[in-house]
Order: C-alpha cells, then sequence, then structure tokens
C-alpha cells in the first residue's frame, strides 16, 4: 500500500472532554472557573470547550463559537509580522 | 444500481460462464483498487463503522466512524485540487487524544487540537478539520508576508473548493452559512480580495498558476526578512491576475507581471480564428516573453466547449494547434515544460469551457 505523508490533527472525542482536562492536570482550574476562552474570554467549560494549542510554553484554549474558533485556527500560525 | 443488476444479469444470461468469470474478475479488481488505496478503504470503514455506530450506539464504532468518515472524504477531495505537478493541501490523519494514566499529557508547540462533535454534527467536523488543514499546510513560506485580508481570502476559497469536491450539500450549506458568509461580511477588504480570488479562481488559474508562482516567490525569498514591498509583489501578481481573469473578448490587458522577485507572464488561447490561422503570433509573444527574462511562460488554452456540436472538424483543428504550440514551443526555445493540465472553467460570460495550462520555466544564460 502507497503511504502518503500526513498531516496528523489529533482530536478530542466528545465525551472524553473530562478525561482530557484530566490528563492535562486542569481540572481543578476549570471546575474552579479559571480557563478563559483566549479569544473571547468567556469562562471555560466541559461544554463549551473546543480547542487548545500551545504557544511558548502556555496553553491556550478556545470556546465553541464559531467567531472564536475561526480566528483561533488563523492565528495558528502566529508568523505574522 | 438497478440498471447494473440488469446489466449483470444480462451479462450473465448472454454468455454464461464466461459472464460469471467477467463479474469475478470485476469484483476482484475494483476489491484490489478499494484494498490498495488507503483512502477508498477507510470510506468502506467508514461505512460500517456508521452502521455498527447506528445499531450498537458504542462509542468505540462512533469514533472509528468520525476519524475514517473524515480522512476519507478530505482526502479524496484533495486529489482533485492540483497544485502545478502535486496536490493541495497535504493528505489528512485524525488522531484521537489520548492521555496517558498518571502521565501528564502533553501538547506540542503550535499543535491545535480539537474537541469534535457527535457524530450527528460531522458536516461540522470536516468544516472544523479542512480549516485547520488548509491553515496549516498551504501558503507555506508565504503566508507570513501576506496582509490578513488576502490571506483569509485565499484560505476562504482553498477551503470552498475543497468542500465542493467532497460532495455534501449538508456540510457546503454549513460552511457558507456559518463561515464564508460571515466571513466576507465582515470586511471590505476582505469582500474585495475575495472577489478577486473567485474571478481568477473560476478560469482556473488560482491553484495551477497563482499559488504555484507564490510558492516559487517563497521559495526564491527564503531567509529574507518580511517587508511592506513584498506583500505588494503578492497583492501586485493577484491584480495582474484578476485582469486576466475578468478580461471581455479582444480587451487588451499586461500579459507579463515583472517585480523583483516574481516574473511571469500567460499566453492566451482563447480565440478559435486565430489559432486556427496559425501559431506564429503564439510563438512570437513566446519570443518576447523569452526576451523579457520572466522566469515562468504560462500558456493557457480555453477550448470553446460548444464547438465540439458546431463544427467538429474546427474543433479537431483547434486541439492539433494547441499540441502543434506545445511541441514548437519546446523545439524552438528549449524550455522544459514544468507541467500541463487539463480541466474545466467559467468564462467572463457565463459558458463553461474545457481548459488547459501548461506551465514552462525558463533558464537565462548571461
Amino acid at each position: 500500500m502507497i503511504r502518503k505523508e500526513k498531516e496528523v490533527i489529533r482530536t478530542i472525542y466528545h465525551k472524553d472532554v473530562a478525561n482530557f482536562f484530566e490528563s492535562m492536570g486542569l481540572s481543578e482550574k476549570l471546575a474552579k472557573g479559571g480557563i478563559r476562552c483566549n479569544i473571547c474570554g468567556e469562562i471555560i467549560t466541559l461544554d463549551n470547550f473546543r480547542a487548545v494549542t500551545r504557544k511558548s510554553e502556555d496553553l491556550l484554549l478556545c470556546c465553541d463559537k464559531e467567531s472564536c474558533i475561526h480566528e483561533f485556527v488563523s492565528h495558528l500560525r502566529g508568523d505574522k509580522t | 444500481m438497478i440498471s447494473y443488476l440488469v446489466t449483470l444479469i444480462e451479462l450473465v444470461n448472454k454468455y454464461r460462464s464466461w459472464g460469471i468469470l467477467l463479474i469475478f474478475i470485476g469484483v476482484i479488481y475494483y476489491l484490489l483498487r478499494v484494498i490498495l488505496d488507503e483512502d477508498r478503504s477507510a470510506a468502506w470503514r467508514a461505512r460500517i463503522y456508521k452502521t455498527v455506530y447506528k445499531i450498537s450506539g458504542k462509542s468505540e464504532a462512533e469514533k472509528k466512524y468520525i476519524e475514517n468518515d473524515i480522512s476519507s472524504r478530505i482526502n479524496l477531495a484533495r486529489r482533485t485540487m492540483p497544485f502545478g505537478k502535486g496536490h493541495l493541501p497535504k493528505a489528512i490523519k485524525v488522531e484521537w487524544f489520548e492521555g496517558m494514566e498518571g502521565k501528564t499529557a502533553h501538547i506540542k508547540e503550535n499543535e491545535i487540537v480539537v474537541r469534535l462533535n457527535p457524530a450527528e454534527l460531522q458536516e461540522k467536523n470536516i468544516v472544523l478539520l479542512t480549516n485547520a488543514l488548509v491553515k496549516q499546510t498551504s501558503l507555506i513560506g508565504i503566508r507570513h508576508i501576506l496582509k490578513e485580508p488576502l490571506e483569509f481570502s485565499m484560505d476562504l476559497n482553498l477551503i470552498k473548493n475543497l468542500l465542493k469536491e467532497i460532495r455534501d450539500r449538508k456540510v457546503l450549506d454549513w460552511f457558507f452559512r456559518n463561515e464564508y458568509q460571515p466571513a466576507i461580511d465582515k470586511s471590505e477588504e476582505i469582500n474585495e480580495w475575495n472577489g478577486k480570488i473567485v474571478e481568477i479562481d473560476e478560469m482556473g488559474l488560482f491553484t495551477r498558476l497563482l499559488l504555484v508562482e507564490l510558492d516559487d516567490y517563497s521559495k526564491r525569498m527564503l531567509g529574507r526578512s518580511p517587508a511592506p514591498e513584498m506583500f505588494d509583489e503578492v497583492a501586485g501578481l493577484v491584480n495582474f491576475l484578476f485582469k486576466i481573469a475578468i478580461r471581455e473578448y479582444r480587451q487588451e490587458v499586461p500579459l507579463e507581471y515583472i517585480s523583483k522577485g516574481i516574473k511571469t507572464g500567460v499566453i492566451p488561447v482563447g480565440r478559435t480564428s486565430k489559432i486556427l490561422s496559425g501559431i506564429e503570433s503564439y510563438l512570437l509573444a513566446f519570443a518576447y516573453k523569452m526576451k523579457m527574462q520572466l522566469t515562468s511562460i504560462y500558456v493557457v488554452a480555453w477550448d470553446k466547449e460548444f464547438l465540439d456540436n458546431v463544427d467538429p472538424e474546427a474543433y479537431k483543428k483547434f486541439g492539433e494547434m494547441t499540441e502543434s504550440l506545445d511541441k514548437n514551443i519546446q523545439k524552438t526555445f528549449r524550455v522544459p515544460k514544468d507541467f500541463e493540465l487539463n480541466y474545466t472553467c467559467t468564462d467572463t460570460s457565463g459558458n463553461k469551457r474545457k481548459a488547459r495550462i501548461t506551465r514552462y520555466v525558463t533558464e537565462y544564460v548571461s
């Protein structure tokens, strides 16, 4: 079978969101409402969490608003001058 | 489907054991094609897991359905998006984020990890991952010099083209309603750039010319700090192609674009009467472009689709003349042909036309 180079995108299953926060060591902070959307500032919950990335060692999270996720993905590369 | 079955039954009735053997060979051939093609086999796995999920409701089946369905649909669609000799964007592989027990999971710098929706909202998942894929794997080496409205417009059109090829109206509807329209309504500048990219794309010059030239440009500019002039060069190229894309019949527009880092030219072959009377004027145009030391020259032949019905003789001759033009360019100017792509497009009058774009790369000895 011919294998081609692929872009691997890691995804979180909708029923595993709590496990994800657990494995990142963020459960407590999440429960206290201490995590905010990096774009709009809304408090992140298990229900509205949509994406996460790492920039300069900081974890940045995004809520599930369409406008936020769009901007979040757009600025992903962050290499603008 | 029924007509297929009828044909198969007729085949067996007519040829008996030979018919059965033929069908058997056909089935083996189809299975081999599926097995040897990981994207087609993923499409079959997705169908099977979807059925298992619908019956059992099990999470494992849902996950397998989501990952196989996304990979197969996006990867099969991207095969129809030419980017010079290759395809755009890179193929995708969906991996589930698994935290290891007792260990803190890790996310790499700049890696994006997204939470997917349940299987019932698969169209949202596809649009989201197409977005991420296009932004991660296209316009490499050029993004940092593009101003956001132009970058955004190029991304939007790449995503739109990829989703169109998926051929699922639910996916496309969701994208247009929630992403495309709000994005172009956001600013006048995005709207304007997007309009230009759409026109260029409709003539087939977006992924086959503009992105190919930008890729070359990014290689030439490698290691240089971004400067506003670089964006101007790219914007100039977009405007140059836009004018060609919207030009009216017999309208004169510039056919060479020369800036510090981009030197390219286009020879449009669109007038049947002109090429049927001879290829000399096109060879002269090519010579002129060589004299200007352009680094790439494109011959774009827009065929009249209806010509085949109206005048089959002229249609045949049109094909012969464009072939002859290609041979003569290579023989006379000794320039290598980088690629040649056939496609269909819509012209300014809304007519569907068959087209062929050929890229020649030139080398000059001083």
